[in-house]
């Protein structure tokens, strides 16, 4: 379907871009202006008058450093999408191609729960689980929830993308004396890369932007991106200059991501996927 | 390769997401029911069974109660506004020009920021002395609103703030869900000489069946656990109006050393979002089946 830009449409699209920028053009520019600077305008700038000063303070300070911050997710991120990726589709490829299998269709009904519940209602009793695996205040405890956690969304999205690829192929690989995980390797994961593509995406930007079980599952010793900045930030600060270079610090890898993937957003979400 | 070593293979494959999935979901779930039976605090190495205490004691609890009614009613307007204005925007930008291009990510950017960094920021404009408040009084001389210290107010920022990054998702969705219907319906309407309303009530709605089914049931799940937000631009204020369900199952579970009762509740809120979750998607998908 084509659509072509009415006047109205133009106009309704250009007001709504314009609000929905506003919060991200006070963020960006007030991240290279100095205190004063901001407090004096904080609608415009000069070009003379940007500085580094403020993102360097911020940034590097005696309680908080982006870069540990930044280290700290990124292993988090990456650890939990691998884990999830790879396990996922591994069950997801399973389990489309043995439908007639019980176990698998009552652990198909059990991840439909997993959809619906809102994740505070088990963090009480995650940490009591944690605890007693040794894994409480630990990056594998939360990569481990992480995994869990992602298990039904990227399921459904697999198994909705693996019902696409032919049979056929996996037969004839079968009659050749390839075993189940070798069809899966070497055939069906490299044909998933669009699904792959949307549970990276929203995995990666679901994890890095997560709040509440780093906070509670990591403890006071460490942090993340999220848990750095509100700590340091705090619930009754007004310091205007740390708040908008730390929130430009923090935003900045996951718009990255949004630019180097931005052709696969809507490609993968229609690749057959997140239709439940 | 013979059916046995084939059949431990699947298993193997099976197995740790299963395995992980179980430990750290269904088990988190069953745990959460049982403590609701308990008057445990969390850490003492023993505790008792008190019945059904918790579970009725959540009924006489006015704070309970009314964070149970304020995030219902949120997450209902946070559902309704946010499809019915991701839908609008979806049909807008729906096509390859460069603009269209550029009015997609101009709506979709603010879901990539973190809720809690975006709080701050939404913070400093909306606070009393904040950048709107100098704003209206420099421009228009205006006196200085109260944009977060009036319950109303405050509610009416939050949700504005939550649809300002949440539009950006049901658009997406909705615009992968066009890209999945047939060209040719909309050559057939254009020779009937369908107008743009006709050709959206017969063609675009109906067909956007499954979209809306996930998108809708991803916003109410996802606004019945709001948190982050709220915890930053309100901190539950003025006066606990803003206060959602999560913020009482923690304050009670962890910081009043509850975990007994602070498990009943959340038992409750799982019941609570389960159903309405299971009526919600039998009701949409009955609109899916004419695709069938």
């Amino acid at each position: 379907m084509k659509t072509r830009h009415t006047p109205v449409s133009f106009v309704i699209l250009s007001f709504t871009s314009l609000v929905f920028f506003v919060p991200i053009y006070i963020t960006i520019i007030n991240a290279f202006k100095t205190k004063a600077d901001i407090m004096q305008n904080p609608f415009g700038f000069s070009l003379g008058s940007l500085t580094f000063e403020n993102l360097k303070t911020h940034g590097f300070s005696s309680y908080f450093n982006i870069f540990q911050a930044y280290f700290n997710t990124i292993i988090i991120v990456g650890f939990s999408i691998v884990g999830i990726i790879v396990l996922t589709s591994m069950l997801s490829y399973v389990m489309d191609r043995n439908r007639e299998n019980k176990v698998l269709k009552i652990f198909y009904v059990l991840m439909l729960a997993g959809l619906i519940i809102p994740p505070e209602s088990i963090l009480l009793s995650i940490v009591q689980i944690l605890r007693n695996l040794g894994l409480m205040f630990t990056f594998p405890g939360l990569v481990l929830r992480n995994i869990g956690w992602y298990v039904p969304f990227s399921c459904f999205v697999f198994v909705g993308y693996v019902k696409t690829i032919s049979r056929e192929l996996d037969e004839s690989a079968y009659l050749d004396g390839a075993g189940a995980f070798s069809i899966y390797a070497r055939i069906i994961f490299p044909l998933m890369k669009p699904a792959i593509a949307s549970v990276f995406i929203f995995c990666f930007l679901w994890i890095w932007n997560d709040f509440l079980n780093p906070l509670i599952l990591l403890g006071d010793k460490t942090y993340t991106v999220t848990i750095g900045i509100y700590r340091a930030i705090g619930q009754y600060s007004t310091a205007w200059d740390q708040i908008f270079a730390l929130v430009f610090l923090v935003s900045i890898p996951v718009l990255l991501m949004y630019i180097f993937m931005q052709k696969y957003f809507i490609e993968g979400l229609t690749a057959g996927a997140i239709k439940g | 390769m013979d059916q046995k070593r084939l059949d431990l293979q699947k298993s193997l494959m099976v197995c740790p997401s299963m395995l992980i999935y179980l430990t750290f979901m269904a088990l988190p779930i069953a745990l959460t029911v049982y403590y609701g039976f308990t008057n445990w605090n969390g850490v003492a190495p023993s505790w008792q069974f008190v019945g059904l205490k918790n579970y009725l004691r959540a009924f006489t609890d006015k704070q309970f109660l009314y964070s149970v009614r304020f995030t219902l009613v949120f997450s209902i307007v946070i559902t309704l506004l946010s499809n019915a204005l991701g839908l609008l925007f979806a049909v807008l930008v729906n096509g390859k020009q460069r603009s269209m291009n550029f009015f997609r990510s101009m709506i979709f950017i603010p879901l990539l920021i973190s809720p809690i960094a975006a709080g701050f920021v939404w913070k400093a404009l909306f606070s009393y002395s904040g950048i709107i408040n100098q704003f209206l009084e420099r421009w228009f001389g205006l006196e200085a609103i109260m944009f977060l210290g009036k319950p109303d107010m405050a509610k009416l920022i939050l949700i504005l703030f939550t649809l300002w990054q949440n539009i950006g998702f049901c658009m997406v969705i909705y615009l992968a869900g066009l890209q999945t219907i047939p060209p040719d319906f909309f050559d057939a309407a254009a020779i009937d000489g369908a107008n743009p309303w006709q050709r959206f009530k017969s063609i675009i709605f109906p067909y956007l069946a499954p979209s809306t089914t996930s998108a809708v049931l991803v916003m109410f799940t996802s606004a019945m656990r709001e948190y982050p937000r709220p915890l930053v631009l309100t901190a539950g204020g003025p006066v606990g109006q803003t206060e959602t369900l999560a913020f009482r199952i923690f304050k009670v579970g962890f910081d009043a050393n509850q975990l007994g009762y602070g498990s009943a509740m959340a038992a409750w809120v799982l019941l609570l979002t389960s159903l309405l979750s299971i009526a919600i998607s039998r009701l949409l998908r009955r609109r899916e089946e004419f695709l069938k």
